[in-house]
């Protein structure tokens, strides 16, 4: 039998954590001690979101806004990126944004239009703008909002930046007693350690992606939008625990598996029998979806990969 | 031969053992895209060793007669095959002393390396294991040429392949199939491969592809012409010929080819 018996040292995110919240700002051991899934965030939920990739981000971010979505919740994003280019990543991850969009249900805005004021970041006037947000969401006559911030800017020279902690504090209040939550969201690689312990703990919940395995070459960790797992860099053998653990995982997942290489450039034979015996357990009419660079598709399709009937070879461009 | 690349490979060396493989092959003058083939294909042979061997044993790279050859040995066997194994080595490697490697069995990987190399000789033994891959180096300016011509004969449309059957040419073809198929469902293709110079991964993919689709669609048909003897030589040794119908002359062919031809019940 391929799966591996979980670790019982071995914990992911999800799962209770002892550990002081502090402990979470620091770049990445083998498992997240993150507490919470995304996928798992509620009412009321001020939730701290870290990321080491825009992947990451995007992923994360897609499975927080498909789910509000789903839920008739009214959504609204605030991105670092080009609101148009941050909808076209959702819809690359399977969310039916434009419609969503048209409809009123989800919006999509920079952050600096809205929660600086002049170039500057006052707490007062980013939360009189969060709670303007929700009552105006109340009286659309949605159920609840859905608030996800890209804290990015926070990185740059902005006058006021020091009120971060306060605002942070003040969100919590804003939210209670509404059907409101807000996802806020630091890039770990980019925040220093000693902010993020700072903000993380001024948050009720802290969502990391899952990662099942990390070193300088390898990373695999689970993905939300659309459900399976992502391998970036270099697979091999040495990972056969972690992928196995991974695939397990995955196979828990309602429906199809998206299995991401998108960024992996090299893998062995082991490693894709691994896989492909993933697809070949699943049951009719479930699919393990390929996605890959044309160099990793060729040597599935050379492994007779595209002739099992449950499997689907996408190959992606570099980006 | 001087060697242009010796290096001794263990379980934990061969993330390194990639890096320098893919850096001399392409060095060496091998396309990008063979020597990806040549890194996986490598890795393999080393894997073997690590996984099913001994454990631990050496790789050489070297330049002969427009070929770049790829040796990996290995080193336990040789040391054990009088019977004077060292304790320690085998432990981990879960081998048998004096037992051969390179065992061809599924899924060892081995499979995958005959279907890359231009040429692979593997030699289990007591002395000393060895196996050998060889991959043919393009000639300078050849290396990036190739056209699809396409024709019909006796009802039959003919696609003639020239150059290297890389990724372009591999897209190129399965776009044309594709093109085709969508024009007349029922198509009776017939790719000629007499001007085939190399072809790698990419272009074995493509041409598996193409023959998957052939076969998905019910009265087409898809036969391969004039297929060199090194190309025909290589899907006989890889278990792969069977996936497709054969024949002599493109003209042949398109002739001969049966009304919702043979070629399309490989499924």
């Amino acid at each position: 039998m391929l799966w591996v018996e979980r670790q019982p040292d071995m914990r992911w995110a999800g799962e209770a954590d002892d550990e002081g919240q502090g402990d979470r700002a620091a770049v990445v051991p083998v498992t997240v001690g993150a507490d919470t899934q995304i996928t798992d965030l509620s009412v009321n939920d001020h939730a701290c979101l870290t990321f080491g990739e825009t992947e990451e981000l995007f992923d994360l971010t897609a499975a927080f806004i498909r789910d509000g979505l789903a839920g008739g919740l009214k959504v609204l994003w605030l991105t670092d990126s080009a609101p148009r280019r941050a909808a076209t990543q959702l819809s690359r991850r399977g969310i039916a944004i434009e419609s969503a969009l048209a409809e009123g249900q989800m919006t999509a805005l920079a952050c600096e239009d809205y929660l600086l004021s002049a170039q500057a970041f006052a707490a007062g006037y980013a939360m009189s703008w969060l709670s303007e947000q929700v009552v105006a969401c109340t009286d659309a006559g949605f159920p609840g909002l859905r608030v996800a911030l890209d804290m990015s800017w926070a990185l740059r020279p902005i006058a006021g930046v020091e009120q971060l902690p306060d605002f942070e504090d003040g969100v919590a209040a804003v939210l209670a007693e509404t059907a409101a939550s807000v996802l806020c969201q630091y890039d770990r690689e980019r925040f220093d350690p000693v902010t993020l312990a700072s903000v993380a703990g001024r948050h009720n919940r802290s969502v990391a992606a899952a990662t099942y395995y990390q070193d300088a070459v390898l990373r695999i960790c689970r993905q939300y939008a659309p459900p399976g797992i992502r391998l970036a860099g270099e697979i091999d053998f040495h990972a056969e625990e972690p992928l196995a653990l991974a695939l397990a995982e995955a196979l828990r997942i309602d429906g199809d598996i998206t299995i991401n290489m998108a960024n992996l450039t090299f893998i062995d034979v082991s490693s894709m029998r691994m896989i492909v015996n993933l697809a070949r357990s699943l049951p009719m009419p479930r699919q393990v979806i390929l996605q890959c660079s044309p160099a990793i598709a060729a040597k599935f399709t050379l492994f007779g990969a595209d002739r099992i009937r449950s499997v689907s070879l996408v190959t992606v461009d570099e980006r | 031969m001087q060697p242009i690349l010796e290096q001794a490979l263990d379980v934990d060396s061969l993330y390194r053992l990639r890096a320098s493989v893919a850096a001399h092959a392409v060095q060496a003058g091998l396309s990008q895209c063979r020597a990806d083939d040549l890194v996986i294909a490598a890795h393999e042979l080393a894997a073997n060793v690590v996984r099913h061997g001994s454990g631990r044993g050496r790789l050489r790279l070297w330049k002969h007669e427009q070929m770049l050859h790829c040796q990996v040995t290995d080193e336990g066997i040789a040391e054990t095959a009088d019977g004077t194994e060292e304790s320690g080595r085998n432990t981990d490697a879960g081998s048998v002393p004096g037992k051969p490697t390179w065992r061809i069995e599924p899924g060892h990987g081995l499979w995958l390396v005959r279907q890359l190399a231009d040429r692979t000789s593997l030699h289990p033994g007591t002395s000393g294991s060895t196996a050998k891959i060889s991959f043919a180096l393009g000639h300078p300016g050849s290396a990036e040429t190739f056209t699809l011509a396409e024709r019909s004969s006796s009802g039959s449309m003919i696609l003639a392949a020239t150059g290297n059957l890389d990724l372009n040419l591999a897209g190129e073809l399965t776009d044309a199939v594709e093109r085709l198929l969508a024009g007349d469902p029922e198509a009776r293709l017939v790719i000629d491969l007499a001007g085939l110079t190399f072809w790698d991964a990419f272009g074995l993919a493509g041409l598996l592809r193409v023959q998957a689709r052939v076969a998905a669609s019910a009265g087409a048909s898809l036969i391969l012409a004039d297929m060199p003897d090194q190309l025909a030589l290589h899907l006989k040794e890889t278990g792969l010929a069977d996936r497709f119908t054969v024949a002599g002359s493109p003209d042949d062919a398109a002739g001969g080819l049966p009304a919702g031809g043979e070629g399309s019940c490989s499924s």
